[in-house]
């Protein structure tokens, strides 16, 4: 089965416009391209690579946080190339620095047996360490979706927890349900991760995401 | 007519030809007609044998083809090749279900395979409702019709269990014996070639025999048809779920993170969990579960209240309902003084939840009165009583029967299988399921929570 991977900017840009809340991000080729668009967005930036041969970025140091100046945007940049000079379809990605929040996972493969499910824990660095997801079957009705929220074994991230504040578990559910049905919409998506998705007192915004689709080749 | 629209044919036949019914004790065939003949079926049995006159004190048919009349069901204890011939001439006949017990079909390779799926034509073409095959066979207490090569009699009951293995199968039976559970109906799903675990499911769903349903799975191809269709019958009669498989990896090539988080058992209990399905993780556990629901009616919350004369079992009740999300609130001021009635207003005990009746809780009354005070407070949702098996004092099931209302008591007699034995007819005829060990009594409150939240 062939396959087509949709990197952090196709990904979010067509999660974006099924009306889901995305963090804007921005493929550049060259330095100055990075620059106009960290100056577009306002400082601080982050600058990520982009490349089917470094799908784990953070494992693979490509992810650099708040950036802050031109001089710094370029310097990373030449990092980031840096680090896949083996593919030649490699770029960097431009996107504004998200407020920190509750950060989760919201994943989404299909079982052989079940077919689509979608899979919501606590997400970013320690989703799979904890590996705390709740799994549910898709499509997904609203109720369901809202008995996930407890389902979780880190459930106090959505209730506030420390220095964290309650989440908008309103805005979580939509997205959710809009995952679910852009899954029903996509019989070709293969798998996918919207993570993290960061949650706060008002609003969600999905930070990072890829998925894999089936593009009907052999 | 279908093998769907056959089993009604399947299960409660008005006659039965055993294809391959032999004098040798130790073959199947032998066994299979013990079976019928020790579990009292009261329709015509037909042994079919070439060549023997008498079987176990019944006449011999020398053909299927020379019974009077076709039998409505034809059990056939044949090798692989001769059940398919066998089976042939059932569809000739008119016969309209079948349980094929060989095995050495698709389970054993390519030319098993091609056997099996002459099963299938034939099963297809002549609508026959086939159980099996390489099944262990299923039975039906409610027509005292046992088609296993097991002879056994069970105690008749509204508990019906669907098997993906004959050896679970006999698991939960033999427990569900030892926990004086009845049996309506139970069936060893074998090859599924013809059917499937779904469409006994459905037809169970649908059988006023049965008021709860167990099932043991080790997997099947459309595990979400079946997850749905359990959900469906769940919103009318618990379905009480076990998976096997656990150690099996998931086979999952991720590229995401997701993918690789997730084993194939989890998404199986999930997947139940979401559809209000009780999982367990044992085939005690099942029977435990599956007699809680068919005996007490479900919780409708998940306050527990326990009255116990001995501390310990209260703690470790605790334990572990507290790990599945029960609460056990304190007593009210007027609960604290209706116990005072029971046991004086100065009793050498504190007064809390769990309440620890001590020396005073020996006294069969008091555990009932006691009972019947934590029953009454709306604070609780479920009571659970232990009481441990004396030789003087008696174990206080009449006063635990004798309890009027509709919220479920769960019994905890810590005492041997033989102990608690003869306690459990009159508290299964007051809606109260009586256990042996806390393990078990705190499965069947976690069961009845389960059900009566539908997994919330």
């Amino acid at each position: 089965m062939g396959r087509r991977i949709l990197l952090e900017d196709e990904a979010k840009a067509w999660l974006g416009r099924a009306g889901m809340p995305v963090n804007p991000t921005r493929l550049c080729r060259d330095d100055g391209e990075a620059v106009a668009l960290a100056r577009a967005f306002g400082y601080p930036v982050a600058l990520k690579v982009r490349s089917e041969l470094a799908l784990h970025k953070s494992e693979s140091g490509g992810v650099h946080l708040n950036i802050d100046g031109d001089e710094e945007v370029r310097r990373s940049f030449a990092v980031l190339r840096g680090l896949v000079r083996d593919d030649p379809r490699a770029g960097v990605t431009v996107q504004p620095m998200a407020a920190p929040g509750a950060e989760l996972i919201v994943g989404v493969y299909r079982d052989a047996q079940f077919g689509p499910v979608l899979a919501f824990g606590p997400g970013g660095f320690f989703a799979e360490l904890y590996r705390d997801v709740a799994l549910r079957l898709l499509p997904l009705e609203a109720q369901v979706v809202r008995g996930l929220f407890t389902a979780i074994r880190g459930r106090k991230l959505l209730t506030g927890y420390r220095h964290l504040p309650p989440v908008d578990t309103g805005a979580l559910e939509r997205l959710i349900l809009a995952v679910s049905a852009l899954v029903e919409q996509t019989p070709a998506l293969v798998e996918m991760d919207l993570n993290p998705v960061v949650a706060y007192r008002e609003g969600v915004l999905v930070l990072d995401a890829r998925a894999v689709l089936d593009d009907g080749g052999t | 007519m279908t093998p769907t629209s056959n089993l009604p044919a399947l299960f409660s036949p008005r006659s039965v030809a055993v294809l391959g019914a032999t004098a040798e004790v130790d073959r199947v065939g032998y066994n299979i007609l013990a079976s019928l003949l020790y579990g009292g079926f009261a329709g015509d049995i037909y042994p079919v044998h070439p060549r023997l006159g008498e079987l176990q004190g019944l006449r011999v048919y020398p053909s299927l083809a020379a019974v009077p009349v076709p039998p409505d069901l034809a059990v056939i204890a044949l090798n692989e090749r001769a059940t398919v011939a066998a089976l042939k001439e059932c569809g000739r006949l008119g016969v309209r279900a079948a349980v094929c017990l060989a095995g050495g079909y698709k389970e054993t390779g390519p030319a098993g395979a091609r056997l099996e799926a002459e099963l299938v034509e034939t099963a297809a073409q002549y609508g026959i409702a086939l159980a099996g095959p390489n099944t262990l066979g299923l039975i039906n207490t409610g027509a005292n019709l046992y088609v296993t090569f097991y002879p056994l009699r069970l105690a008749s009951g509204s508990v019906s269990l669907v098997s993906q293995s004959g050896g679970m199968g006999l698991t939960m039976l033999y427990k569900a014996m030892d926990e004086g559970l009845g049996i309506e109906k139970f069936v060893v799903v074998g090859n599924r070639s013809v059917l499937d675990v779904a469409d006994y499911l459905a037809y169970l769903g649908d059988d006023p025999g049965t008021r709860a349903v167990g099932l043991f799975l080790e997997g099947v191809e459309d595990a979400r048809r079946l997850v749905e269709l359990a959900g469906r019958v769940n919103r009318v009669k618990p379905v009480v779920v076990y998976k096997a498989g656990e150690a099996a990896a998931a086979a999952y090539a991720a590229l995401t993170h997701t993918g690789s988080m997730v084993g194939h058992h989890r998404l199986y209990l999930e997947a139940c969990r979401q559809y209000g399905l009780y999982t367990v993780d044992s085939a005690d556990r099942a029977v435990t579960a599956l007699k809680a629901l068919t005996t007490a009616p479900p919780a409708q919350g998940r306050r527990v209240a326990v009255v116990t004369h001995t501390a310990g079992p209260g703690i470790v009740l605790v334990d572990r309902l507290g790990a599945g999300g029960a609460v056990f609130p304190p007593l009210s001021p007027e609960t604290e003084a209706a116990v005072k009635k029971v046991m004086g207003d100065t009793p050498p005990v504190v007064i809390k939840n769990p309440l620890d009746a001590a020396g005073l809780g020996l006294s069969p009354d008091v555990i009932g009165r006691l009972t019947a005070v934590l029953r009454a407070d709306p604070a609780f949702d479920l009571v659970l009583v232990v009481f441990c098996q004396h030789p003087h004092w008696p174990f206080p099931s009449p006063q635990l029967a004798s309890l009027s209302g509709s919220k479920p008591v769960v019994a905890c007699y810590i005492a041997t299988q033989a102990g608690v034995r003869a306690e459990q007819g009159v508290l299964a005829a007051a809606g109260v399921p009586v256990y042996n060990s806390l393990e078990a009594a705190a499965g069947a409150a976690d069961a009845l929570m389960w059900y009566g939240g539908r997994g919330n």
